[in-house]
């Protein structure tokens, strides 16, 4: 065995657990008759102590609350704090409905909310995850165009009483405030149930 | 918080779940677990204080935004020290001059808070050494002169004592990569101990 190859092999050692007696028989051979890898690893050891002998600081005071408190800070806008008072945090999506679905479907809920009085609605924060049956009362079926599929290039048409939609499926066009404006005074479309799938 | 015992792996699992699910106090119960782990990493791998501190929050800041995307494929506290090792080198990056022109004369905000860099010899034992403010001290600086990679397998390997496969998995290289350059930061930190700390080492 040459030097090099010693100290390749002993350089990557976990010193923690060293026991010179428990090192393959061609290692202990040459560091029996090599002075010069004996201190080689001497050194190596020394100073792989001294690195596990660095303490460890104290964490400042408080830091999971400052954590949190700048979590809180930077959930953003006033929208977006209503949201969180509404549905929970958004921040932490859960595997299933990335967080601007979440708003997506707040936007749908805050729109129907408001426009009460036109839509027969059933929809809710928790109803994520939820197929809705769309019956459009005749009129324009264009109408569907309020809503787009996730991908967001190609409008979705509901096509009539019975068509389904999922609301995790859905964006906003606009993603925020947009919902209301095209359906107009008329909407002829309405949701009316949702079941779980 | 919680100062009790660490909470085992599967813990951690249902932790992680709740937090996923939008659960503010799993989460915070997360990073209480794990913030010595990565303050210190971070503060090992930056020297200063207030910096560390930062861009420790600033990981479980990010790990919050991103929990969607951990599948579990790694182990949580592997994901929370990547993140933490991409925003340090990150920092380092651009905080890089002021490493370039570290200076014996300025404080360094490791172990104890701050202190002043004092070079007198220490005639003391290893034993004592190692307790020693003053020899912890050099080897904090002498980290702190390697490069941002070797800095990050040394100080993952010896400090936080994670294994070989953990360090490969949270700087994205192979095994021998990571032996490799745990080897290099061994011989460079020799030579920085020796030569420019004036360190004695045993003959």
């Amino acid at each position: 065995m040459r030097c090099k190859d010693l100290r390749r092999q002993l350089g990557t050692y976990n010193y923690a657990a060293y026991d010179p007696q428990e090192l393959p028989q061609a290692l202990r051979e040459h560091l029996a008759a090599c002075p010069a890898c004996r201190r080689w690893v001497s050194r190596t050891q020394h100073v792989s102590d001294m690195l596990r002998g660095l303490p460890s600081d104290e964490v400042p005071q408080d830091f999971a609350r400052s954590v949190m408190a700048r979590l809180d800070q930077e959930s953003g806008s006033v929208w977006e704090r209503w949201l969180h008072w509404l549905v929970g945090p958004l921040r932490a999506p859960a595997p299933r409905v990335p967080a601007y679905q979440l708003v997506a479907a707040s936007c749908l809920l805050l729109a129907l909310l408001v426009g009460g009085a036109l839509y027969t609605a059933h929809i809710h924060p928790t109803d994520i995850g939820h197929e809705v049956v769309v019956v459009a009362d005749g009129g324009d079926p264009g109408l569907a165009g309020t809503l787009v599929p996730a991908g967001g290039s190609r409008l979705r048409r509901i096509n009539g009483e019975g068509d389904t939609l999922k609301i995790d499926d859905l964006i906003l066009r606009h993603e925020n405030y947009e919902l209301g404006k095209p359906l107009g005074p008329d909407p002829s479309v309405r949701l009316v149930s949702e079941t779980s799938y | 918080m919680s100062t009790g015992p660490t909470p085992g792996l599967e813990q951690i699992g249902r932790l992680v779940q709740r937090a996923q699910g939008g659960d503010a106090a799993a989460f915070e119960e997360l990073v209480d677990t794990y913030k010595s782990k990565i303050y210190n990493y971070v503060l090992r791998m930056l020297g200063q204080a207030e910096m560390a501190e930062d861009v420790a929050q600033e990981t479980f800041i990010k790990a919050y935004s991103s929990l969607a995307s951990f599948r579990g494929a790694s182990s949580f506290q592997t994901w929370l020290y990547r993140i933490a090792s991409n925003l340090a080198i990150d920092t380092m990056r651009r905080r890089k001059h002021r490493q370039a022109s570290y200076s014996l004369d300025e404080p360094l905000d490791i172990s104890g808070g701050q202190v002043e860099r004092d070079i007198e010899d220490d005639a003391a034992g290893p034993e004592r050494q190692l307790q020693s403010a003053q020899l912890q001290r050099r080897v904090s600086e002498a980290i702190l002169q390697l490069s941002p990679k070797l800095r990050t397998v040394v100080i993952l390997y010896e400090l936080q004592g994670l294994s070989y496969e953990e360090i490969a998995e949270i700087v994205g290289a192979p095994l021998g990569t990571v032996k490799s350059r745990l080897f290099n930061a061994r011989e460079h930190l020799k030579k920085i101990l020796v030569d420019e700390l004036d360190l004695e080492l045993p003959r």
